[in-house]
């Protein structure tokens, strides 16, 4: 390399790597993250959902026990 | 499974950032993360040290880091390339970590422009900054403020171009271009009171 060309700051900390466990750290994290948006989501979202359905079937029965 | 596995992980490392990136929207899976991890991990480490000193600080801050983009990945838009998208990211989660640190500092700035043609200097001001030996430009990077350590690494480690610093801090151009010029002359008045004149 042209020494004009070298630039320092890409020479910063070049060496430095992250320990191996801390790969699989993140991924646990990410995999819990998305273990409890699903929960939320299944309380919030699908229950919804869940509750029209129940509500629906609800309406339909009594107004098929009210109209014979 | 297994074997299944090796096969997507051989064939993840053949697809583009934003093909992974297409992938973790599509399935969730976390393997495709997995291999974003593997191509940028060590990069957001690195600047966190650079930003933070401390390597256990930039450890953590490297998780979360990760963990945060994982969960705006939906949030990139594809203006910009992956990188630029999450080193703003660990820009802003350093620079916000180190404010909390520190919150009596006060880091004084005003988007003043005073008519200099900053374009002109910077060519000579560049060549006076890659003189400084990389031992020296780690300890003095440390004595910036954590806004002027950003924007210098933002420049000169990361080339980004004054758009891109521009989108990542909020600012407008010659705010960007003063902050910048501002942030170099510090480092290089901290150079020569340190190691003297030349």
């Amino acid at each position: 390399m042209n020494a004009e060309d070298f630039n320092p700051f890409k020479s910063l900390n070049v060496h430095d790597e992250l320990p191996e466990e801390d790969r699989k750290k993140v991924l646990d994290t990410i995999d819990t993250m998305k273990f409890i948006i699903g929960v939320a989501d299944l309380f919030t979202t699908k229950q919804v959902e869940v509750n029209t359905d129940i509500f629906s079937a609800f309406v339909s029965s009594s107004f098929k026990e009210t109209n014979g | 499974m297994e074997t299944a596995e090796k096969i997507l992980v051989e064939d993840i490392s053949s697809l583009s950032d934003r093909q992974i990136i297409e992938q973790i929207l599509l399935t969730g899976k976390t393997v495709y993360f997995g291999a974003l991890y593997d191509r940028y991990a060590n990069k957001v480490y690195r600047k966190c040290i650079s930003m933070v000193k401390s390597r256990e600080d930039a450890r953590d801050l490297t998780h979360d880091i990760l963990v945060k983009a994982f969960l705006k990945i939906s949030s990139f838009q594809g203006n910009s390339s992956f990188s630029t998208w999450i080193y703003t990211i660990t820009y802003n989660h350093c620079i916000d970590f180190l404010r909390q640190k520190q919150k009596n500092r006060v880091v004084e700035y005003n988007n003043v422009t005073d008519g200099h043609d900053l374009e002109e200097v910077d060519e000579i001001e560049n060549k006076k900054l890659f003189e400084i030996e990389v031992g020296r430009l780690k300890e003095l990077l440390f004595e910036l403020s954590e806004d002027d350590r950003a924007i210098i690494l933002m420049k000169y480690q990361d080339e980004m171009s004054i758009e891109q610093i521009r989108t990542v801090l909020k600012l407008s151009s010659s705010a960007v271009k003063m902050r910048l010029k501002r942030a170099r002359d510090r480092l290089r008045k901290l150079y020569e009171k340190t190691y003297g004149t030349r």
